[in-house]
Parts: structure tokens; C-alpha cells; sequence
């Protein structure tokens, strides 16, 4: 029997998804950084199709965060900056992936 | 990346995977070095055609430096991805060992030396089919698996309409090199250089 416990549910699942990595820009630049090592904001913005003002800035909110690390090492000795996703940024990503996960089980099947 | 829920993250590296693979240049140096071979073979240079071909590695990767690098960023694949880059690696010296081996073999027992006389030319066709399908299905490039195709129809022909094995390389090189220039044209055209300054 459906009750009003189980709506209060599937409510709070939407709730607790994680608005930081929501939005569509940031989840496609998380989802990148996830399945890869690392790599420059150059590769991320081919990758996304971000203009570099967009994918700074999303970038800047995911590192505000902890979700992300800004580094700058050296290739061939040049320097070169590159993103990668920290332990923080990973679990996040594996709890927002859970949390969508449920929250589209929950959800009343197409009649 | 799909909104409705369901991320396919295989997808998703696949794509940048396929992206710094997708730039036409080492099907340029595999078409280059198939014609470059035939060449040699025809100019009775074999010995500097593997001691060129031997240093187009070096080649790859500085064109890869050259060209991918400044257009399409850095990037640092995942280590399951780096150990199945490893694997084809493996598997060619593998069978780079085997085919010597073999050589020896067929050099030192008549009977081998028979057997690979007359049937060297499908052994050719059959391993270089192996090897292209091998590293299409481990590195996910699937126009290798057009190229393995071709291998074998370019060593069949060699029987079937009585060519000579450097004219089938030659032609089998010349359309792996075309693919390859077709490949870097679109990729160069799809991304330009990026600013240094933008890139760091």
C-alpha cells in the first residue's frame, strides 16, 4: 500500500541529491574526471563543449568543493595544469550516482 | 551523457579514448610503413627497412606531441585502461617472438620449410588479420578491424588474381595511409590549435 511515507521518501531522495555535481555542466566534467586519471582543461573542454569561462568557473565550484584538485606539473618541462577528481570528489560522485539511481526506481512507472 | 538517469561511464571513456586515437596518425605511419617496406624489398635495402621502421615509434610519439597534444589537451587515462594499452603490447612482442621462432623453426626443418613455402603467403595474410582484429578488440579502435579485412583480401588476392606480394603491400599500405590523411584532415579541421595560454 502506498502511504504517505513512501512519497515522503521518494521526496527527500530528490532532496538529498548532491546540487554541486546536479548541474548538467559539472556532472559532465565530474563524469570525465571519474573514468580518467587526470587531465588539462584543454582535453575537458574538447571533452564537454564548454567555453573556457564556463568550464573554469564550473571547475572553480567543483574545487571550492573538494570535489576536484587543481594541479600544476610539469610535462616535458612545461608547466601544465591539470584536474583530477579527489577521494572526496569520487565518493560523491559514487553517492550521487546511488541517490539518482533510487530516486528513478522510486518513481511510479509510465502507465 | 544521458539525463535520465543512466550514465554510461564505459561510454564516456571509451569516447576520449577513441577522441586522442581518432587522428589519423598511426594509420598514417602503418600505411607509410607497409609502402616504405615494399620499396626497400624492391631496392634490395631490406636491412635500412627495418632499421627505419624500427624508429617510426619514436616518430608516433613525437607527431603525437606535435599534432594531438597541442589540440586536444593532456590527458592521463585510467590505469585499467593503461593495462590494456600494456596488454597490446604484450600480446605484439608475443607474437613478434612467436613468428621468429617460427622462422627458425621452418629455416632449420625441411619439412617446415615446405609447409611455410607453400603456404607462407595465407600464414602472412591470416596473422596479419589476427593482429589488427587483436588490437581493434583490446584498444576499441574498430577501423582495425576494417584494415584486418583488407589484410586478408589484399594476401588472398595475391593467389586469386596472381599479383606479387609488394604490389598487394603496396596497395593494402596506400589505403591505410589515404584513411589515415582522411582521419588527420577531419581532425585537424575539428580542432584547431588551442593558444598556450589557454592551454595552461
Amino acid at each position: 500500500m502506498s502511504t504517505e511515507k513512501d512519497y515522503g521518501n521518494r521526496i527527500s531522495s530528490i532532496t538529498d541529491v548532491d546540487k554541486i555535481i546536479h548541474e548538467p555542466a559539472r556532472l559532465m566534467i565530474m563524469a570525465q574526471l571519474y573514468v580518467l586519471d587526470s587531465a588539462d582543461f584543454l582535453f575537458l573542454k574538447q571533452q564537454t563543449d564548454l567555453t573556457w569561462g564556463n568550464l573554469s568557473s564550473h571547475v572553480s565550484k567543483l574545487e571550492n568543493a573538494g570535489y576536484v584538485q587543481v594541479e600544476k606539473e610539469f610535462v616535458e618541462k612545461k608547466p601544465h595544469t591539470m584536474i583530477h577528481l579527489t577521494e572526496k570528489g569520487r565518493a560523491a560522485f559514487n553517492e550521487y550516482q546511488r541517490t539518482m539511481k533510487k530516486m528513478f526506481e522510486d518513481m511510479p512507472k509510465d502507465k | 551523457m544521458e539525463m535520465s538517469g543512466k550514465i554510461d561511464l564505459k561510454k564516456i571513456e571509451r569516447r576520449a579514448y577513441l577522441s586522442y586515437h581518432n587522428d589519423g596518425i598511426i594509420d598514417i605511419y602503418l600505411g607509410f610503413s607497409a609502402i616504405f617496406y615494399c620499396v626497400c624489398i624492391l631496392a634490395d635495402m631490406i636491412a635500412i627497412a627495418g632499421g627505419i621502421i624500427a624508429i617510426i615509434p619514436l616518430f608516433y610519439i613525437s607527431s603525437k606531441k606535435a599534432i594531438t597534444v597541442p589540440r586536444l589537451g593532456y590527458v592521463k587515462f585510467a590505469p585499467e585502461r593503461v593495462k590494456k594499452t600494456k596488454n597490446i603490447m604484450t600480446y605484439l612482442l608475443i607474437a613478434g617472438v612467436l613468428s621468429t621462432f617460427l622462422g627458425v623453426i621452418a629455416f632449420m626443418n625441411p619439412n617446415a620449410r615446405k609447409f611455410f613455402i607453400e603456404n607462407g603467403i595465407l600464414i602472412l595474410g591470416v596473422s596479419g588479420t589476427s593482429i589488427f582484429s587483436l588490437v581493434a578488440y583490446l584498444s576499441d579502435i574498430k577501423r582495425f578491424y576494417m584494415y584486418g579485412a583488407l589484410t586478408l583480401i589484399a594476401f588472398l588476392s595475391i593467389n586469386i588474381f596472381q599479383i606479387a606480394l609488394f604490389q598487394s603491400l603496396i596497395i593494402l599500405g596506400s589505403l591505410i595511409l589515404f584513411s589515415g590523411i582522411i582521419l588527420l584532415y577531419r581532425f585537424l579541421q575539428k580542432y584547431p590549435k588551442a593558444d598556450q595560454g589557454e592551454r595552461q
